[in-house]
């Protein structure tokens, strides 16, 4: 089908056929026949303008929604997904996790001394550090359900599904070791010359005595531990 | 016969009428509930300025960025009748102002050119139309 009008165009086919066999039986009859066939051909014409104008505000439309959507998702900066759909995501997953009976884990990353950072190189050269530091986590996150959020200032959040301790402290090491690797340089640190980051790790299998805020506070601990054990390491 | 000044709302376009300046301007998104209401003392006035013994030309500016179906209809009945003026001598120029980068504008001011034939309609691209 190339037209979605074609009742229409059947119906002016008609109608000139009827002219051509000259079935009106008067010329006054046919005069009219000829005038109401020429309106009707007119507003069949700005029924397809019409149409068509609408559907190119709806696709207008359509993209400038789904754009709001992304944006909305989005941490301005980094461009890795916010907190707020962070939440959204893992509600969907927790509840997923329970169901199935299946292991669920967070990692809650911070980067070390990030204030010194800040204060030794500017809020700009700040910014840039974060950008980069969520690129190089998001190179260890790639399964399709896993999601890395930016959580806060300087702290970022791995959402792993079907995921357990062993699992989660593999990705953690990793995004240890590929920031370390990075040797991104940190003058004002009292720990390490270049910049580091800390993960606390939570695992669990949800049941009802758990919920999404508990493990997140369980991973928020493990952080502390992981800060208090000297920094650029992970703890559970 | 008088201007006729109607202020834009969220879901209505600001509406200028000189007559002194024999100019139409309609500016913002357009998606009143009832077209036809709205529209109504617009194509009254149109009907008066084109049958005005005094006046024998004038513009209609058009800067709208957003406009639902039944808008669409309503111009089309506008420029039908502005082309029906020119036929019978008055001249009438239409000015589709739209900005350089709103492709779905810029379109749709095609769409609307193409179903004249007698009426002068210019697709003017400006930089920065904004809603209103």
């Amino acid at each position: 089908m190339d037209n979605i009008f074609i009742k229409e165009d059947e119906v002016i086919e008609n109608a000139e056929n009827a002219i051509r066999k000259n079935i009106m039986g008067s010329t006054e009859g046919e005069a009219l026949y000829k005038d109401l066939l020429y309106e009707y051909k007119k507003l069949l014409k700005q029924t397809k303008s019409l149409v068509k104008m609408s559907d190119m505000m709806q696709l207008q439309l359509h993209d400038l929604s789904r754009e709001l959507e992304r944006m909305s998702n989005t941490d301005g900066l980094t461009g890795i997904y916010n907190r707020r759909f962070f939440n959204e995501i893992f509600h969907k997953e927790w509840y997923s996790a329970f169901r199935g009976k299946i292991s669920i884990g967070i990692l809650m990353i911070d980067i070390d001394n990030f204030k010194k950072y800040n204060d030794t190189y500017g809020h700009l050269q700040g910014d840039r550090c974060l950008k980069l530091i969520s690129e190089i986590i998001q190179k260890s996150v790639k399964r399709p359900r896993d999601m890395l959020a930016r959580y806060g200032g300087e702290e970022f959040v791995v959402l792993l599904a079907e995921t357990d301790i062993k699992g989660c402290r593999a990705v953690a090491e990793e995004i240890i070791k590929s920031i370390e690797a990075k040797d991104i340089k940190h003058a004002g640190s009292p720990y390490f010359p270049r910049v580091t980051v800390s993960v606390g790790i939570a695992v669990t299998v949800p049941d009802d005595q758990d919920s999404c805020e508990k493990l997140l506070n369980m991973a928020d601990e493990a952080l502390y531990r992981a800060k208090a054990a000297g920094r650029n390491c992970c703890m559970e | 016969m008088n201007d006729l000044i109607i202020e834009k709302t969220q879901s209505t376009p600001y509406i200028n009428f000189s007559h002194e300046h024999k100019k139409l301007f309609i500016s913002g998104e357009s998606f009143p509930e009832n077209a036809a209401k709205f529209y109504a003392p617009i194509l009254e006035w149109i009907k008066q300025i084109i049958n005005d013994p005094n006046t024998d030309s004038f513009t209609a500016d058009f800067e709208i960025i957003y406009f639902n179906s039944s808008t669409s209809k309503v111009f089309m009945t506008i420029f039908d009748t502005f082309e029906n003026a020119v036929k019978k001598g008055m001249q009438i120029t239409v000015n589709w102002r739209c900005d350089s980068e709103n492709e779905t504008a810029i379109e749709c001011g095609e769409e609307f050119k193409e179903d004249l034939s007698t009426l002068p309609f210019n697709i003017v691209l400006v930089k920065g139309v904004e809603n209103g």
